[in-house]
């Protein structure tokens, strides 16, 4: 009985980023505040995709991240495929610092988001004004 | 050398990312981006198969947001109801105190109704817009800064169209901006997209109401210069646009400084039931 409670919280605690992944991509909640008549919006796909190809890359596959980006893109009413590319994009700048990090620093994993988060919003920017 | 180097380290560590499968992946990144492209430039494709298959995927998975979040909805909706009852008795005071005779009013708005379809049929105006609307559910309420849409319950199957007028009880709440099979997407008026032409009575002045994210109050634009336009003024849709209909009120004229604004009459943050028109 305890073996099998132990695996149903070990499945748990390995399926933790795929559940909260298609949670935010199914129902599309963001944290957005203002601040000074500016809205700052917070994409949590991105925090988690960036998180854990950077960290576990076992425990989230690139396919289901693709279809996450389906998802998120026929909920928020996007040209289907274009957050696949986004948070696809984000996977490969994750992978590239992974290979290339030899001491993790949580501190320079905060700078690498920001500018991936900064080259990937333009790539969505610069797709969308010049295709759609 | 060591120049020569770290760019070999660079290159490696590049296609490493691109093209190694890591544990438990079964594509690589470079072959998932490619098939996204190709996901991508489908959507220049509107008719046919490939758009038939796009809207039974946009309607399975607009079904499966619903039931995710429809433990965040029912909590929504009790806070609502809470507040509701918070500010009933304030409600009931305002209603009272106003004592409208709605009786004579009614019958009022009945004379000018028969006047106005009698003068139509002298001067032989056709009814471009049907008057009839059917009542839709809200499968989901997407609302952040940048996006105020819902999606309803009905679609092509129910003879919902593209551009068709979406009234919460009598006012107007937005449009239907895409069709699914069995789904739709309305673009509320609040939305930064959001641009509908109204006209403001009794001035009778022609504007666009143009939505700014707010979920209370939407901006205009073009107006005249030289206007006199006062507060609580109402705003009707002027149906100028051709897919608008006529006369639904929208929301009435508060004023911040010089600037006008326009108070939505509906509540867009609780729809639960909206009407649309056919």
């Amino acid at each position: 009985m305890a073996k099998g409670n132990f695996k149903l919280y070990q499945f748990l605690l390995n399926s933790f980023p795929l559940i909260l992944l298609f949670f935010f991509a199914l129902t599309g909640y963001s944290l957005s505040l203002k601040f000074f008549a500016i809205n700052i919006s917070f994409n949590f796909i991105h925090l988690i995709v960036f998180y854990w190809v950077l960290r576990k890359p076992e425990m989230l596959g690139y396919g289901l991240i693709f279809f996450a980006g389906i998802v998120n893109d026929v909920v928020q009413n996007l040209p289907i495929g274009i957050s696949s590319i986004n948070y696809l994009l984000l996977c490969v700048i994750a992978s590239f610092f992974r290979t290339r990090t030899l001491v993790p620093n949580l501190i320079y994993d905060w700078i690498l988001f920001l500018i991936a988060i900064l080259i990937v919003s333009s790539i969505h920017f610069s797709l969308l004004s010049i295709f759609f | 050398m060591s120049t020569e180097s770290s760019r070999d380290d660079f290159i490696i560590a590049i296609r490493s990312a691109f093209l190694k499968k890591g544990n438990r992946q079964k594509f690589s990144l470079f072959t998932l981006i490619i098939i996204s492209i190709l996901v991508l430039s489908l959507e220049y494709f509107k008719t046919g198969p490939i758009n038939q298959f796009r809207s039974i995927t946009k309607d399975i998975i607009f079904r499966g947001s619903y039931i995710v979040s429809s433990p965040f909805k029912y909590v929504k909706d009790k806070y609502y109801l809470f507040q509701d009852h918070m500010s009933m008795y304030d409600e009931y005071s305002v209603l009272r105190d106003k004592n409208l005779d709605l009786d004579s009013l009614k019958k009022e708005v009945d004379f000018y109704k028969s006047e106005n379809a009698l003068l139509k049929k002298l001067i032989e105006e056709r009814e471009l817009f049907s008057k009839e609307y059917m009542l839709t559910k809200i499968l989901l309420d997407k609302q952040s800064p940048y996006l105020k849409s819902v999606i309803i319950n009905k679609g092509q199957k129910y003879g919902v169209k593209l551009g068709s007028a979406v009234k919460d009880r009598l006012y107007y709440i937005g449009k239907v901006v895409n069709v699914n099979f069995l789904s739709a997407r309305v673009l509320l008026a609040s939305d930064l997209n959001s641009k509908i032409p109204i006209i403001i009575e009794p001035s009778g002045i022609n504007a666009i109401l143009s939505g700014n994210g707010n979920d209370e109050y939407a901006e205009l634009e073009y107006l005249p210069k030289n206007n006199e336009i006062k507060e609580n003024e109402i705003v009707y849709t002027s149906g100028s646009d051709g897919t608008i209909p006529a006369s639904i009120p929208v929301g009435k004229i508060i004023m911040q400084g010089n600037k006008h604004y326009v108070k939505f009459f509906s509540n867009l943050n609780q729809l639960n039931y909206v009407q649309v028109n056919k």
